[in-house]
């Protein structure tokens, strides 16, 4: 210390390996202003393998550099391991940014989409000349995923292309100091894309008076289509009940929630009570739709929430967005993808202008051409840590870091919500958010994917891996490929897909709730506690096998489990008994469905939870038909009130009946007991079940690490209610946070067992 | 669970014939069958005439499974 104090301190000399997602998300002007900002010198530059810099200078602002790397980084950049090391001395002049040589510049991590920064939002109004400019963005923010056509991630490869950049444009994207430094997809008024407007036969050009007329007709209570980021969306006022009547309408979805876009966070607070954690996840780079427990009554449209307390609510991420706004009197917009329910997102002019010529307000157009669809990624935070439910806007293409080599895997997913990925090294990259492949529009996009993800990342399959259900479009797309083979069990999959996120290689105790997934004996599986590394899985407990008369039919009707569970808890005596369920449905219909059941036509035997949900919804007549996929469980998520902690009686261990649950579960409808009471019950009965088959599984193994998957723990109570109750016998507790507990984390699964699988 | 479906032969070309299911044309092989001819009814299965039916049993079986697929759309809440 002495030392140091009583003479000048020495330079140093180190040489950094930065690793992660640091190219594209300007991490080469950070490094650079930062070592400008410190008075350091040396260089920095862009290697295919990550970013390297080297800096000389005095000791303590060298250290300085080190801590401010990590912490000050650019927000969209995620640095996965900074490798450091002193070297010699070579007496630098400057700092400067070395070009990288073309052959260099094959980067193998494209950047998400990124939100709007706040210098941008700052530019966008205030004077400059991109004041309400509606394509701003610097190297901070914008459009990635869905403008790059190819790597490297250079203009030409960009959908930007056409543009070229005018002067003040140029110098900017050469001033190392500028935060548009190398920034691809930048533009001007003079240079850039343009927006155009369509209403019947009337087309406007210049920007102001489309964003005026825009916001008008959303004020007069027009439905308007525009194109976003990653595909068209229709708009309109959320408080507008007619408008949102004129949005079903023309999604052809009577029912199901809409998100609702807020105008900003103190919109959003004055009616959503949002956690830390969700008012982060809100405003973060990333801007995905976050489901709120509650909004206040009468605070939106009251078709938007279809009858549930919660809201999906997102914040303006394009800079049109806020453009718009500046023109609405609401504070609130439904915001949704401009196509008709479970079809894909459309992205292309001449099918828009097409599709839109009915819509009441218009159609906003512009000529900055989209690469690739990308839906708006849904996330829930559940036992305060971030869960993503979809997958899409600014989290896809992220790779998932793996410790092991899947090279030349594609895993082919699930149907509904599907999603497939491919293995590059020791990465595994997962497709954004597909759809249910069982729409043609939905299945072309997923065979378009795939051929687009082997193109952009230089990929070729050399080993497919999909579902062991035989009748999943995305099994039988994998068969028709002709490669080999191998077919992962569905709920294996949801566990193998927790352990690959987590990088857990030993053996696990896997719990996988969920709707419907094909078992390795034919039955309907979707209850599952198991033992299971990757390679394998031994099933160790689930609930009891129940018919479900019509099979796929069922999930669309709650009512067909509910009547199977009665029939098969009381045989023919439940036509005794008085309960509403009973008499709100056809007695007719009711004894046809029984008869099914007897002579077992097309009546699959059972054991999801994903059913039980739905009986018991049924049965609690809060969901006798269902409008949209999993309406039954969200219903009685919403009737949940953790106001007790009773539990219904269950029996059994590898086979867990709910005979007398059911006796208990009728009892109390008989004594008009409040709903919200018996949906307490169930899932507090639903939380001990799980709890012992997890015991089960532990005196058969030993093992204290547990797995969480499958789509019913995207249930906030049952997962909340859960975990401490393990963490509190000592398991060490794993779910899913960056790949979806549905289906859409499926693939994933099936990657990382198709790489330990010995062919 | 396996279905077999009735159809009406519609034209024959060896062993192939247009049968029609439900309104919709489509091509079955009838290469399993001894002697079939136009308008006779038969099985489908996976592609393949697996045996004859009788126009009565035809009938009724295809009444049987739109019945089948009535049911299944409709709702089962009493109509108001």
């Amino acid at each position: 210390m002495n030392q140091r104090a009583s003479s000048e301190s020495k330079s140093l000399s180190y040489l950094f390996h930065i690793k992660g997602r640091v190219q594209g998300v300007g991490f080469r002007p950070f490094v650079y202003s930062l070592a400008n900002a410190l008075g350091l010198t040396g260089y920095v530059f862009n290697r295919p393998d990550g970013v390297i810099a080297q800096i000389e200078g005095d000791e303590k602002k060298c250290h300085a550099f080190m801590k401010k790397l990590k912490k000050e980084a650019p927000p969209a950049a995620n640095i996965k391991q900074v490798a450091m090391e002193p070297t010699e001395l070579k007496h630098f002049n400057e700092f400067t940014i070395i070009p990288s040589r073309q052959s260099e510049r094959i980067i193998t991590e494209i950047s998400p989409d990124i939100a709007i920064c706040t210098d941008c939002l700052r530019e966008l109004f205030s004077e400059n000349r991109r004041d309400h400019y509606p394509f701003i963005n610097c190297t901070n923010c914008g459009p990635r995923f869905t403008l790059v056509h190819d790597f490297p991630y250079d203009r030409s490869n960009t959908t930007m292309n056409g543009f070229v950049l005018c002067i003040r444009c140029q110098s900017e994207f050469d001033d190392p100091l500028n935060r548009r430094f190398h920034a691809q997809p930048i533009s001007c008024p003079d240079c850039g894309p343009v927006y155009e407007f369509y209403k019947g036969k009337t087309r406007t050009t210049d920007f102001d008076e489309i964003i005026k007329t825009a916001g008008k007709n959303m004020n007069d209570g027009m439905v308007v289509a525009m194109k976003g980021l990653g595909g068209y969306n229709l708009a309109c006022d959320a408080c507008n009940e007619k408008a949102v009547e004129e949005l079903r309408r023309f999604k052809r979805r009577e029912k199901k929630p809409f998100a609702v876009m807020f105008r900003s966070m103190e919109n959003l607070k004055k009616v959503c009570l949002i956690s830390t954690r969700e008012e982060k996840i809100l405003s973060s780079w990333r801007r995905p739709i976050v489901v709120l427990d509650h909004i206040k009554e009468g605070a939106v449209a009251k078709s938007i929430t279809a009858g549930l307390d919660s809201i999906g609510a997102f914040l303006p991420y394009l800079p049109l967005h806020h453009l718009l706004f500046e023109q609405l009197q609401t504070n609130a917009i439904v915001l949704t993808s401009g196509n008709a329910s479970d079809i894909p997102i459309l992205y292309q002019e001449e099918k828009a202008l097409e599709t839109f010529k009915e819509i009441s307000g218009g159609i906003l157009i512009n000529n900055r051409k989209i690469a690739r669809r990308a839906d708006d990624s849904v996330v829930k935070v559940i036992d305060n840590k971030p869960r993503i439910m979809r997958r899409a806007r600014g989290y896809a293409p992220e790779p998932v870091d793996l410790d092991f080599d899947v090279s030349g895997i594609l895993a082919t997913g699930a149907e509904l919500s599907n999603c497939f990925c491919i293995g590059k090294e020791h990465q595994a990259i997962l497709s954004q958010h597909i759809g249910d492949l069982k729409n043609m529009e939905t299945y072309s996009f997923f065979c378009e994917n795939i051929a687009e993800f082997s193109r952009l990342y230089r990929f070729k399959a050399s080993k497919i891996v999909c579902d062991l259900h035989p009748d999943y479009l995305s099994s039988q797309y994998a068969q028709e490929t002709k490669l080999p083979l191998i077919q992962v069990q569905h709920h294996h999959a949801h566990v193998a897909a927790v352990m690959a996120e987590y990088n857990l290689t030993e053996p696990v105790i896997g719990i996988s709730y969920d709707g419907v997934g094909y078992g390795s004996d034919g039955h309907i599986w979707g209850s599952e506690v198991m033992v299971a590394d990757y390679s394998q899985f031994r099933r160790i407990s689930h609930f009891e096998y129940v018919p479900l008369p019509g099979g796929d039919i069922a999930t669309k009707q709650p009512w067909r489990s509910a009547l199977s569970y009665l029939y098969h808890t009381f045989g023919k005596d439940y036509k005794k008994m008085n309960i509403p369920f009973l008499s709100s449905i056809d007695s007719k219909k009711a004894e046809k469905l029984i008869e099914a059941i007897d002579h077992k036509i097309n009546s699959p035997l059972c054991c999801s939870a994903g059913r039980l949900f739905d009986a018991v919804a049924a049965l609690l007549c809060l969901c006798i038909e269902s409008n949209y996929h999993a309406e039954a469980p969200l219903q009685l998520e919403n009737y949940l009130a953790d106001t007790t902690n009773e539990t219904y009686s269950f029996s059994g261990s590898t086979q867990i009946s709910f005979t007398e649950m059911f006796h208990e579960v009728i009892a109390d409808i008989e004594e008009n007991k409040a709903p919200d009471l018996i949906v307490t019950r169930f899932h507090n009965t639903i939380v001990q079940v799980a709890l012992h088959q997890v015991k089960l599984a532990n005196k058969d193994s030993g093992i204290k690490k547990v797995v969480i998957s499958g789509g019913t723990f995207q249930n906030k109570y049952l997962t909340e209610k859960l975990v401490p109750l393990l963490r509190q016998l000592q398991y060490k507790v794993f779910y899913p946070q960056e790949v979806p507990c549905n289906d859409g984390g499926i693939a994933l699964g099936q990657l990382a067992v198709a790489a330990n699988k010995k062919m | 669970m396996c279905l077999g479906i009735p159809a009406k032969i519609l034209r024959i070309d060896g062993d192939f014939a247009e049968a029609n299911i439900n309104g919709a044309t489509i091509k079955v092989g009838v290469q399993l069958l001894d002697r079939v001819q136009i308008n006779d009814y038969v099985l489908i299965h996976t592609g393949y005439a697996l045996e004859k039916l009788s126009e009565e049993d035809a009938l009724e079986t295809i009444k049987t499974l739109q019945e089948l697929e009535q049911f299944n759309k409709e709702s089962i809440l009493p109509e108001e």
